[in-house]
């Protein structure tokens, strides 16, 4: 900024001002100033440096991963997907024993103790994402894929009406199974074993992932407005905990950082490092590896919040600038030339 | 009661002319840490300009369109800039302890700010319909559901997303920097510590 005698300050005055500036202006030297200007130049200034990075850098904008994408190179560990949500392992499957909002048993939703919003909400709002994961990501889509295959559709017929005893023993042996599996021209073959309609069923979900339409039956299914739909949760949630999705996107170059969670951007591009705060928790051996790690963090994070929030008015807190001293180099030319100036002017 | 007149003395008590648009400052505003507010509010007026553009072609053209594309690159690196203007301007504000002489408020909504600003760049991450923003969702999903937020904001929803995206939360930040700096004009820069 531009230097300037106490002479020339001393001659302009707070005319014009309301009563708070001039309360909180007294006997402070005033200097010239034009706040279009400085708004302009800053402007000008973010606007090249924008331009600049935008034309030099670019912006990743890498392709999604879909069920096509999965099954036509990890055939194995598609179907080992489909097979595990029909037999509701968490493990595998994103949706089964979860709780709210997907469904109504909150035994497994995250709590601290008493503090439970994700059942509060379901006691407020109900279960505002209903989704019964072998029946809408598995049984559904394969009854539309019936239309192609009819003996698709009486296989999906025999498993619907077995017991879910039945079900459970077929689909154990199957899964068992598929630990010795091979894949010959991208299908699946599994060694001869009592597995129902089980492992035709899993032939027909890895035939309708490789067609690309899988996504386009879990959006018609239960959809009045179809083709309209906004609703991407199933199609999302189909591989989300499992290793294929992370795996097909290394395949595919969509080079990220999946430790990272939600801070990182793919490839070598800043991504949201203002979280990086939130993030860090996940670190922590201790809450990483609780079953309630999401609530923990996101306590921790309100808490926190709720100290910026409040920060003026906490005794104590609020004296720290004070006590670190950065003010004087901020204000270093205000100490050495017109403070005292000031103080006798008051 | 004449309303038209109870505004005008409003504004006179609160907002002069010269509060609104300064063309004095007092000498202690002589700082870099005084321009990371308009760099931050400077980004945000980019973030809008570009997103407004942006939206005249629909929340996916810029995947294969090269104009589209440079758009979307501005606007992810105006987001950039945007976090460091904000964040440089949250901690130089903070060395300043500048809450004091009843600025507590101007600081309270700077805080709600930041918190809209970071929901909204989220909702940005959500909605690039790409990688990103699968990763992202499926990520930041358990967040929500464990906080009770899932009830009502779905990650995996694009079009819920896009609607809190590019009107709910721009209105929002819009209204909430409005705010912002009123009160900061009609506060003037905070005096520096007496020592
Ligand atoms: C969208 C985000 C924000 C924008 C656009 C913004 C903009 C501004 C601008 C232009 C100023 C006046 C110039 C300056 O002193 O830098 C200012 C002042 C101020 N801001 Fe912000 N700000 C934002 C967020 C925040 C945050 C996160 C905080 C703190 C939690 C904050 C606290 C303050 C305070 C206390 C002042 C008054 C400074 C003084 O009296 O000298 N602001 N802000």
């Amino acid at each position: 900024m531009n230097v300037r005698t106490t002479e020339d300050v001393r001659a302009l005055d707070l005319l014009g001002a309301g009563p708070r500036a001039r309360e909180n202006l007294r006997g402070v030297p005033l200097k010239p100033y034009d706040l279009l200007r400085e708004g302009i130049v800053v402007f000008g200034f973010v606007l090249i440096l924008v331009v600049v990075l935008s034309i030099v850098l670019k912006a990743p904008d890498y392709p999604t991963v879909n069920a096509e994408n999965v099954a036509t190179m990890q055939p194995l560990a598609f179907v080992q997907t489909a097979a595990g949500i029909l037999a509701q392992d968490s493990d595998i499957s994103a949706v089964a024993d979860y709780g709210p909002p997907y469904g109504a048993d909150t035994s497994a939703a995250e709590h601290i103790g008493p503090i439970a919003p994700a059942a509060w909400a379901k006691d407020i709002f109900g279960v505002t994402r209903p989704i019964d994961p072998p029946r809408d990501l598995i049984i559904r889509p394969l009854q539309r894929a019936a239309a192609l295959d009819p003996a698709l559709g009486l296989a999906v017929d025999r498993y619907a009406s077995a017991t879910a005893q039945q079900q459970g023993v077929w689909l154990a042996a199957y899964r068992k199974a598929l630990s010795t599996a091979t894949v010959s021209k991208g299908d699946v073959v599994v060694a001869p074993g009592d597995y129902g309609p089980v492992a035709r069923m899993m032939d027909g979900m890895l035939r309708l992932g490789r067609s690309g339409l899988l996504e386009g039956a879990f959006a018609a299914d239960d959809n009045r407005y179809y083709p309209y739909s906004f609703d991407l949760t199933k199609a999302l949630l189909f591989f989300s905990i499992a290793s294929p999705y992370t795996d097909s996107a290394t395949h595919l170059q969509q080079l990220g950082n999946p430790q990272w969670g939600i801070v990182h951007e793919t490839g070598n591009y800043p991504g949201a490092w203002w979280l990086d705060a939130y993030q860090v928790w996940y670190e922590v051996p201790a809450i990483a590896d609780a079953d309630n790690a999401d609530l923990i963090v996101v306590g921790i994070m309100t808490v926190l919040f709720v100290v910026l929030l409040v920060l003026p008015l906490i005794p104590g807190l609020r004296r720290i600038p004070h006590g670190v001293k950065v003010y004087r180099l901020i204000w270093r030319d205000w100490y050495r030339t017109y403070a005292a100036e000031a103080r006798s002017r008051e | 009661m004449n309303l038209t007149t109870s505004a005008q003395r409003a504004l006179k008590r609160n907002l002069t002319l010269e509060d609104a648009l300064p063309t004095r400052m007092p000498v202690y505003v002589d700082s870099v840490a005084y321009l990371f507010g308009a760099t931050a509010l400077m980004s945000f007026l980019l973030l809008v300009v570009t997103g407004v553009l942006l939206a005249l072609g629909g929340p996916f053209w810029y995947h294969t369109n090269s104009v589209g594309r440079f758009l979307d690159d501005a606007h992810f690196w105006s987001v950039q800039v945007f976090f460091a203007g904000l964040i440089a301007h949250l901690a130089t504000k903070f060395f300043l302890g500048a809450w004091r002489g009843g600025r507590w408020a101007t600081w309270m909504v700077g805080a709600l700010l930041f918190a809209s600003g970071i929901f909204t760049g989220l909702t940005g991450y959500l909605l690039q319909t790409n990688w990103d923003s699968q990763w992202i969702a499926t990520q930041a999903k358990d967040a929500m559901n464990a906080a009770g937020i899932g009830a009502i904001f779905n990650t995996m929803d694009v079009g819920q997303v896009l609607m809190l995206h590019a009107v709910v939360m721009p209105l929002v930040v819009g209204a909430g920097i409005g705010v912002h700096l009123f009160l900061i004009r009609r506060d003037s820069p905070v005096r520096p510590y007496e020592d």
